[in-house]
């Protein structure tokens, strides 16, 4: 049975701090870290060294230097040959981009593949009095540089991916170059702790003020010569020339020891562990101090590089790599020797009940006897989180497991989410992928991001197996993991277009939340613009779709596409874009070729373009369209000879139509426009013009012009019926009763007598339309002899006619008035039997 | 007082909500006192799904009409456009907002919503006239469909059927997927689409399409509705051509319905239990009408000939109701009947106002000229002389009655006769340009 505390030693009574390996490492060929200045990214990040050339200075100076970059585990990933000027500084970002700051204050951004991002410069001022220290840390906005330039002033930016570079405020008599200082991130801003010699400054960015700062320390101190600040940074540690150790909050407010490390040396590196210790590392030695002035002494075989973890140090030494934390109080309570934790006894019980031992329910019913079964469960649920090794999670897993059983309304949540986080651990801190995260730090970094450093990885598959695994939304899982390794690929040069295409087809499909359009933008950053093309084809939304292609300059497919979305907002997006862009010549013959857009276009035109309309019918030789175009400007001008020229060229083109109707339609109205134009001169009380031939011959009526309507009649051929129905109705309302008598007499009326009948009564005149009745057809005499009144020879009629059903109807409308006439009628009714 | 869009199959009052909120987002958007200023085709429309004390709530303190000229004076912090995309009226609006600029005063924020959704070409239209940076906003208000009863939802597009036929343009097809996809979200995806037509058939592909760019993000809800029927106006033309007959059709044929209004002249409608002189209303009197009302919702689809009966019927009814008062002995019975005072007045004030409206409505249908027109449309659907220039139409041109008239009767008489001969064509159109142009 493996003993569980042989690698832990203890800080003071309660606390204990292990050291795990977590790889052992073979840097390729047999490098000696001390030769290095060595760069770690945090969660379990990728590793930079490159040549210290203070250290090594060799005959054989090689020139430029080369950096390398290894993944935790020590595999070699790639290496970047540094051309540029002399290297200060390098560390990697939150976003796991190794950032280099040069000596003149320029920053250079790297991938995890050596492929160079971005470039910015410090300041101008950096340039010209060189850096001489640089600290880069990681804040709330991301990753951010402060440097110290050759004037002793410090300038800083909060954010690499948006350089905004500010001064800080000076420290007064500063001669020399400080003897440390540090940035603290706290909330939202960043402050720099400078020390000169005893004296502590701190620099507020947002105020652009110093404050000096006074730690209180025991001891007579010469200098502060070494600064660390704790992961949260809240907590600050201060290293004196006097080997003294300070630590406390970060606004020296608290003290909470001093430590006599009695190593008046200043240390290679000093950290933060967690937040419970502080580490300094001289030479071989290790020494962790506690809060309570216990400590711990490790001596290290090889030269190692500390990186400081949120939940410990990782300690990357010339073989191994390990971590060092405090051992978290669920695992301590379970393993500690002789602990009688209830998770303790859990396991026991679960080891028994393994073993098939009776032991098993004694362990259980001490633990329900103070009814800590829950306890117990959770206990072994955090301890088996915070296990690297899988037998040991299993292990605890099973008690946990064991101890659920007797409580059975506990909720497994928990349980099961430790469960697929560990798998999911387990299967990152594989030797190949080499993320040695811990609980905690994958608890603070979160699945979304820690699938984010698998894709800059690119460990696409796994990233994919992870998202299924968990069942991550594909929106944010697998389609947008797949969209990464999509937009990788096109950045590959060298294969072929084709191939590319058709791969990310096969393997994307026409899989939901995948935005191909997205893909094709990257791979026309990169120059593969037929890829691009390509590409867009399988895009299922055309308002992403479209502009893209117009701008590649596809823009016969851009149409096609947002004609086949319907959206016509988009087809005029296109039409628009044609228009400015190419000639008149070369956007008609384009626009004709799709007919949706064509009429489209001839709307647009129709509403706010005549002109251009007409051209476009022109250009078609559709004379018609073109004419009707001629119309529609006619009408839009009030000067009548520029009317009449408008309505002739309309005209004209009817008749290249061979539409003669239109042709002769359009000719009548120039005709009567001319008509009207003299009318109005010879009576200029009179408006004519806009009236309609009707209306002018209705006009001519009204004010007795009877012979002018009817030579307006012959001249434009009105049918006749209607001339009749004109002049009867204007007569009768005119109350001319002798013209309409004259005209009624004047031939055969072409719509019989009834109407004069009608317009008579109309127009309140029973006596006149009487005249009428009897002109009246045959079938409708009796109803209209009803109608003016004359009852006696509707029913004469009515008999005559031997309709015994008329004669009802005319009986039905003898009031009391006429009692003779029904009378009669009913006579009448009886003769026809 | 949107209750009874609830009461249907499928509860509409829910879309109704939606809109609302949409409505509100976009007022909500702007703070401080506001104007609005009506594209006039969406103020019926959007009276169907908000009140103006809703408004009021959200502080609009003026609404006016999309006018040409100046607004009139207001001092409000903002002004909202809510607009049609329509190219016209981009003018209107930027000559307003020119002229509002001018004056002195307190600055006003501008705000453009376009309704359902912006588009390209208006925006370059302002942005042509340089007001486009004038707006604070210039947004969407994505209402598509409008709840105009329980079971009708309409898009309120009074010219989508000339702008894909006549025009060929597909806008209003692409609105009616969008609204159809809308729909979906709210009340789940409709497992069974048919449909007849080419329009519908490319609603029907525009809505897979939308379906497809939706991807995964489809709403999780159980169908509310079976199936959905899309039927292209083309495929028959000749119904809405006649004249309807039952009694709803008839007010909207000879008053109009607008959103649920009707406007009547008022001289039926003054009210007799005021003593004294009765005053001559000169405002046309409105009535708001929808199923909310029972007898309306009964009397809505019988044809006109049936009404008469079933208003006396009705009428008989009541006052047997109103006559029970007298059997009601113990105090009980007596406490029951006041119960039900309510419910019969309101009845009997509907009751009244319908029979007036039937009275207003046979007045016409018993006019000689109604009858005859009537009898056209008849003989037309028998098939009967569908090929000669008919006299009535004739008659109606020479008269110069309303020009829809005309048109809807020669409409008729074309698609009867499998389309007009030219030489009959081109006389109809020659006897209407002398006539009316």
């Amino acid at each position: 049975m493996t003993l569980f505390t042989a690698d832990w030693s203890p800080l003071g009574k309660k606390e204990y701090y292990r050291r795990t390996e977590l790889y052992s490492i073979e840097w390729g060929e047999q490098l000696n870290l001390s030769d290095y200045i060595v760069a770690a990214g945090q969660f379990g990040g990728p590793v930079a060294i490159v040549r210290d050339d203070k250290q090594i200075q060799r005959v054989q100076f090689s020139g430029k230097p080369v950096i390398y970059i290894f993944s935790s585990c020590g595999q070699a990933i790639s290496s970047i040959k540094w051309k540029s000027g002399r290297l200060i500084h390098m560390a990697w970002s939150s976003t796991e981009e190794l950032v280099c700051v040069q000596d003149d204050g320029g920053v250079l951004l790297y991938d995890l593949f050596g492929n160079h991002q971005s470039a910015f410069s410090m300041s101008q001022e950096a340039k010209d009095t060189k850096v001489l220290e640089c600290k880069i840390f990681n804040g709330n906005y991301g990753t951010g540089i402060a440097i110290l330039t050759g004037s002793y002033r410090i300038f800083l930016t909060n954010n690499i991916k948006d350089p905004r570079v500010r001064r800080l405020a000076e420290i007064p008599g500063l001669e020399a170059p400080p003897s440390s200082w540090a940035v603290v991130v706290e909330d939202r801003e960043s402050k720099v702790y400078v020390a000169c010699e005893a004296w502590l400054y701190r620099l507020d960015q947002s105020e652009r003020r110093c404050i000096q700062m006074n730690p209180s320390f025991d001891s007579p101190i010469n200098a502060i010569i070494e600064i660390a600040v704790s992961w949260d940074g809240q907590h600050i540690a201060l290293f004196s020339d006097s080997g003294a150790l300070w630590t406390g909050s970060s606004d020296l407010e608290k003290k909470y020891c001093e430590f006599d490390t009695k190593c008046k040396s200043r240390p290679q590196q000093l950290v933060w562990c967690g937040t419970g210790a502080v580490i300094g590392y001289w030479q071989n030695i290790l020494l962790l101090v506690g809060m309570e002035k216990d400590w711990i002494n490790y001596v290290m075989d090889t030269p190692v590089f500390l990186i400081p973890e949120l939940d410990g140090v990782r300690i990357i030494g010339n073989m191994t790599h390990e971590f060092l934390q405090k051992v978290p109080d669920a695992v301590s309570e379970i393993f500690r020797i002789g602990s009688l934790a209830p998770g303790a006894l859990l396991l026991e019980a679960s080891k028994e009940f393994q073993r098939k031992s009776h032991k098993a329910d004694e362990y259980i019913r001490m633990i329900r006897e103070k009814d800590q079964l829950e306890i117990a469960v959770q206990q072994c649920i955090q301890a088996a989180a915070h296990e690297t090794l899988p037998t040991t999670q299993k292990m605890l897993l099973r008690a946990a497991s064991f101890g659920k059983c007797f409580v059975p309304e506990m909720d497994s949540e928990t349980f099961v989410k430790v469960c697929q986080n560990l798998r999911v651990l387990n299967a990152i801190r594989d030797h190949a992928v080499g993320l040695p995260l811990s609980w905690m730090q994958l608890e603070y970094l979160t699945i979304p991001m820690l699938l984010d450093r698998l894709v800059l990885r690119r460990l696409y598959c796994l990233a994919i197996r992870i998202c299924q695994y968990l069942k991550v939304p594909d929106m944010q899982g697998a389609s947008r993991i797949l969209k990464h390794w999509a937009c990788s690929k096109v950045r590959q040069t060298q294969l072929d277009d084709d191939k590319v295409a058709k791969q990310i087809a096969n393997k994307l499909g026409f899989n939901p939340g995948i935005s191909y359009s997205e893909i094709a933008t990257e791979a026309v950053e990169h120059g593969h613009t037929q890829l691009a093309i390509k590409l867009l084809d399988f895009e299922p939304r055309a308002s992403e779709q479209v502009p893209l292609l117009m701008k590649l300059k596809q823009n016969p497919q851009a149409m096609s596409k947002a004609i086949e979305s319907g959206d016509s907002d988009l087809v005029y997006s296109v039409i628009l874009h044609l228009r400015d862009t190419m000639t008149a010549g070369e956007f008609h013959m384009t626009i004709r070729n799709f007919p949706e857009a064509y009429s489209l276009f001839l709307k647009f035109c129709k509403e706010q373009d005549l002109e251009r309309l007409r051209d476009m019918f022109y250009q078609e030789d559709d004379y018609g369209n073109e004419a009707n175009c001629r119309v529609m400007e006619s009408y839009l001008t009030a000067r009548i000879e520029r009317r009449i020229s408008c309505l002739k060229c309309a005209s004209e083109g009817y008749r290249k139509a061979k539409n003669e109707f239109s042709a002769t339609q359009t000719e009548d109205e120039i005709k009567l426009i001319k008509y009207q134009t003299k009318l109005e001169e010879k009576y200029v009380e009179q408006k004519f013009l806009d009236l309609s031939l009707h209306q002018t011959i209705q006009q001519l009526l009204i004010d007795k012009l009877h012979k002018l309507a009817d030579e307006l009649r012959k001249e434009f051929k009105v049918p006749d019926k209607r001339f009749w129905w004109l002049k009867i109705t204007v007569l009768a309302e005119t109350g001319d009763w002798l013209e309409l008598d004259k005209f009624s007499k004047y031939k055969k009326s072409p719509i019989g007598y009834e109407p004069f009948v009608d317009v008579c009564l109309k127009n309140g005149n029973k006596y006149e339309a009487q005249k009428y009745a009897s002109k009246v057809r045959d079938e409708n005499k009796v109803k209209y002899y009803i109608k003016v009144g004359l009852l006696e020879e509707a029913a004469k009629v009515a008999f005559e006619q031997k309709n015994k059903m008329a004669l009802d109807m005319v009986q039905s409308q003898c009031g009391i008035m006429n009692r003779a006439l029904a009378e009669k009628i009913n006579s009448m009714k009886a003769q026809l039997g | 007082m949107a209750s009874h869009l609830s009461s249907g199959r499928v509860d509409i009052g829910q879309l109704r909500e939606v809109g609302r909120r949409e409505l509100l987002e976009c007022l909500d958007k702007c703070i401080g006192t506001k104007a609005l200023v009506w594209d006039e085709q969406l103020t019926g429309p959007f009276g169907l799904i908000a009140e103006y004390v809703l408004l009021k709530e959200h502080d609009v303190i003026s609404m006016c009409p999309l006018r040409q000229g100046r607004l009139p004076s207001s001092d409000v912090q903002n002004i909202i456009f809510l607009v049609r995309p329509n190219l016209n009226l981009m003018d209107m609006v930027a000559d307003c907002t020119l002229k509002e600029e001018e004056q002195r005063g307190p600055k006003k924020e501008f705000h453009i919503f376009f309704v359902p959704r912006r588009t390209l070409l208006c925006e370059k239209k302002l942005e042509e006239r340089g007001v486009y940076g004038t707006f604070t906003d210039v947004d969407e208000c994505a209402l598509e469909l409008f709840p105009v009863d329980n079971d009708v939802l309409s898009m309120e597009l009074d010219f989508s059927f000339k702008e894909w036929i006549i025009e060929n343009d597909m806008t209003s097809l692409y609105h009616a997927a969008r609204a159809l996809m809308r729909l979906q979200a709210l009340y789940g995806f409709i497992p069974s689409i048919c449909g007849k037509g080419k329009g519908a058939k490319l609603v029907f592909e525009l809505m897979t399409r939308m379906r497809r760019e939706l991807s995964d993000n489809e709403p999780q809800i159980t169908p509310q509705i079976d199936s959905l029927v899309l039927l292209d106006r083309s495929v028959d033309l000749l119904s809405p051509l006649a004249t309807q007959l039952t009694y709803e059709g008839l007010l909207d044929e000879l008053y109009g319905i607008h959103n649920n209004v009707i406007k009547l002249p008022p001289e039926k409608f003054t009210k007799s239990s005021e003593g004294g002189p009765q005053e001559i209303a000169t405002e046309p009197a409105k009535f708001l009408l929808n199923s909310a009302e029972e007898l309306f919702a009964e009397l809505r689809d019988k044809n006109f000939n049936a009404v008469g009966g079933l208003l006396s019927k009705k009428a008989k009814l009541l006052s047997a109701q109103f006559e029970e008062r007298h059997g009601a002995k113990t105090i009980g019975e007596i406490k029951q009947f006041v119960d039900r005072l309510p419910h019969m007045q309101a009845s009997k004030k509907s009751l009244a106002t319908h029979t007036s409206m039937a009275e207003l409505i046979k007045e016409v249908t018993d006019t000689e000229a109604f009858l005859e027109a009537l009898q056209v449309e008849q003989e037309f659907m028998n098939g009967i002389e569908t090929d000669k220039a008919n006299p009535y139409i004739e008659e109606c041109i020479a008269r110069q009655e309303p020009i829809i008239k005309v048109l809807r009767l020669i409409c008729m008489q074309s698609v009867t006769n499998n389309g007009l001969k030219s030489k009959l064509l081109e006389y109809y159109k020659r006897e209407i340009l002398q006539v009316q142009y």
